[in-house]
């Protein structure tokens, strides 16, 4: 653990190193987040009443940030994986006898991190700023649900990982997963205009129930006892997932062993 | 720590839409390396060199036989080839090499001795603070060769270390990391296509042809024998008599006096010194001017 936490910092402080050094690409970042949240909080206001357009801004706010920090785990080991399989540093970080576990998820890091702080500065907005009603001892609650609801998209992560070290170009689990995802989250639309069996399909997808979990975890009234059911359902997923993601991943790199395809994308 | 390859096969996969053809690579390759070795490996381009490296580093499986690494399991490697895109460039030398060191699993106190100690010896210390994109292709070869030695390795591979580098960086680098190997006792094998290079820093020659490896010692004798790898110096009044029993080249004049090479591949230096003896034909100087050994051998 000592070993891979020395890993994983180490991954972090060279990709802060490697942004920072792109200066101009951060402030445009930090101007697009500020764009973003008052686009949502403007249009959600002028489109209905002041309270609704209160919650219906929060609502997609808590869903943007969770899409952010979901699909980003789930699209981050391919993207290293590709970006280091085209620099040619792949092959050098797989030289250090570092397991590729440990590389694909220290890779993680700098986008947990800037995923996390997004979040942070888009409930800090929303309070203090647009005065939305959210509870903030709650914060540390939501944060823990929205990691724990991330644990099956890190297994889909891995299996797009597997997918481009051996079939490299096109990511088609990343984008199928996404599309999907977003299409039954129920974040830009309601559920109540699909037929039953797709609200069905759409409330047991881990983006749906992250985003329930998550929005309710910064109410007032948040009871964990009641979000149980939900919460182990993304445990049977993570189950599911993150296994064969790892089996996946460690296929893959046999295989491209045998092909010799490691260092190419 | 003993190097051995038993029986080595490589074949690749050759996908064409629907057709997939088996191309082989490397065939039953044998070769053994003990503590100290340094193997000079000759090949054209294509014949397999960095796939037979590869396959030692455990980055390519090998479709058939083994690599076996006797008194260490899990031996370090350390590689240094001729590709710069193995690094960061947008941040410096020394955050690049304390990256690596890291994932090495060394503690941060190790991971500054290291690069400290190999700075001096590649004498790279000015250049460590760097950004690594700001490097000549030089001072990134001995960024790459610093990296390969950071962890002391328990064999060192390097592929064409000096492909595209000056007369000054070649030397340095040869120089500097044959220093380093002979005074570790590490095993290496080192891929080239100057056999001048080789001679310095090998004590074993190798080469890849027809896909086989060939332990080539007792040609690197024949090689060195023959004539047409010196520049023989004579006086200008002999230059005529030179003409009439040898087919030479003459490379350049200096002083009245006249340089030569001969033609003749087949010619050995015994025979050329004892023509020159027998005709009075004084011999001023006689230097090596070594031929591509590929050319001789394949």
């Amino acid at each position: 653990m000592r070993d891979f936490l020395s890993k994983f910092f180490a991954f972090l402080r060279k990709d802060i190193q490697i942004t920072l050094s792109y200066k101009f690409n951060l402030l445009l970042q930090i101007i697009f987040i500020i764009f973003i949240i008052s686009l949502i909080f403007f249009s959600a206001i002028s489109s209905n009443d002041a309270d609704n357009g209160n919650s219906e801004f929060f609502k997609i706010l808590v869903g943007i940030a969770l899409i952010d920090f979901m699909f980003s785990s789930m699209s981050v080991f391919s993207r290293e994986v590709r970006l280091a399989q085209v620099y040619g540093t792949f092959e050098a970080l797989i030289l250090t006898k570092t397991s590729i576990l440990t590389i694909l998820l220290s890779s993680y890091a700098l986008t947990f991190s800037r995923s996390f702080f997004r979040i942070l500065i888009y409930v800090f907005i929303s309070k203090f700023i647009f005065g939305v009603d959210i509870t903030l001892s709650n914060i540390p609650i939501f944060f823990a649900l929205v990691v724990y609801n991330c644990i099956p998209f890190i297994g889909v992560g891995l299996f797009a990982a597997a997918f481009i070290i051996l079939f490299k170009v096109g990511n088609v689990i990343s984008f199928f997963v996404a599309i999907s995802s977003i299409f039954f989250s129920g974040i830009f639309f309601s559920l109540d205009a699909m037929p039953e069996y797709l609200v069905d399909i759409s409330n047991n997808l881990p983006l749906s129930i992250g985003l329930d979990i998550a929005e309710q975890a910064l109410l007032s009234n948040f009871d964990l006892g009641e979000a149980f059911p939900d919460l182990l359902k993304i445990l049977y997923m993570s189950l599911l997932f993150v296994p064969t993601g790892i089996l996946l991943v460690y296929y893959s790199l046999k295989e491209a062993k045998k092909n010799g395809n490691l260092n190419y994308y | 720590m003993k190097l051995e390859l038993k029986n080595l096969y490589k074949e690749f996969k050759v996908r064409n839409f629907f057709q997939i053809e088996n191309k082989s690579v490397l065939e039953d390759i044998n070769l053994t390396l003990d503590d100290g070795d340094i193997l000079g490996l000759l090949g054209r381009n294509g014949a397999g060199k960095t796939t037979l490296l590869k396959i030692i580093l455990g980055l390519i499986h090998p479709s058939q036989g083994s690599v076996v690494f006797t008194d260490k399991k899990d031996p370090q490697f350390g590689f240094a080839s001729a590709n710069p895109r193995s690094f960061y460039w947008r941040i410096s030398c020394r955050e690049n090499l304390t990256f690596f060191g890291k994932m090495l699993g060394l503690s941060n106190k190790e991971i500054d001795e290291g690069i400290n100690k190999i700075s001096d010896i590649l004498g790279i210390s000015d250049i460590l603070d760097k950004s690594f994109m700001l490097l000549s292709s030089g001072q990134m070869q001995c960024i790459n060769i610093a990296r390969s030695l950071l962890k002391k390795p328990d064999l060192l591979l390097l592929d064409e270390p000096t492909t595209s580098l000056d007369y000054e960086s070649s030397k340095k680098i040869i120089d500097t990391t044959r220093e380093y190997l002979m005074e570790n006792k590490i095993p290496a094998i080192w891929c080239s296509h100057d056999y001048l290079e080789l001679n310095k820093v090998s004590n074993k020659f190798g080469l890849l042809k027809d896909k086989k490896f060939i332990f080539n010692d007792s040609e690197i004798f024949k090689f060195h024998q023959k004539a047409i790898n010196y520049e023989f110096e004579i006086l200008n009044t002999d230059l005529e008599k030179i003409k009439l029993k040898l087919d030479v080249v003459i490379t350049k004049s200096y002083n009245s006096n006249h340089f030569f090479t001969v033609s003749d591949k087949d010619l050995d230096l015994d025979e050329i010194l004892k023509l020159l003896t027998k005709f009075d034909i004084k011999i001023v100087s006689l230097e090596k001017n070594f031929n591509h050994f590929e050319d001789f051998i394949l």
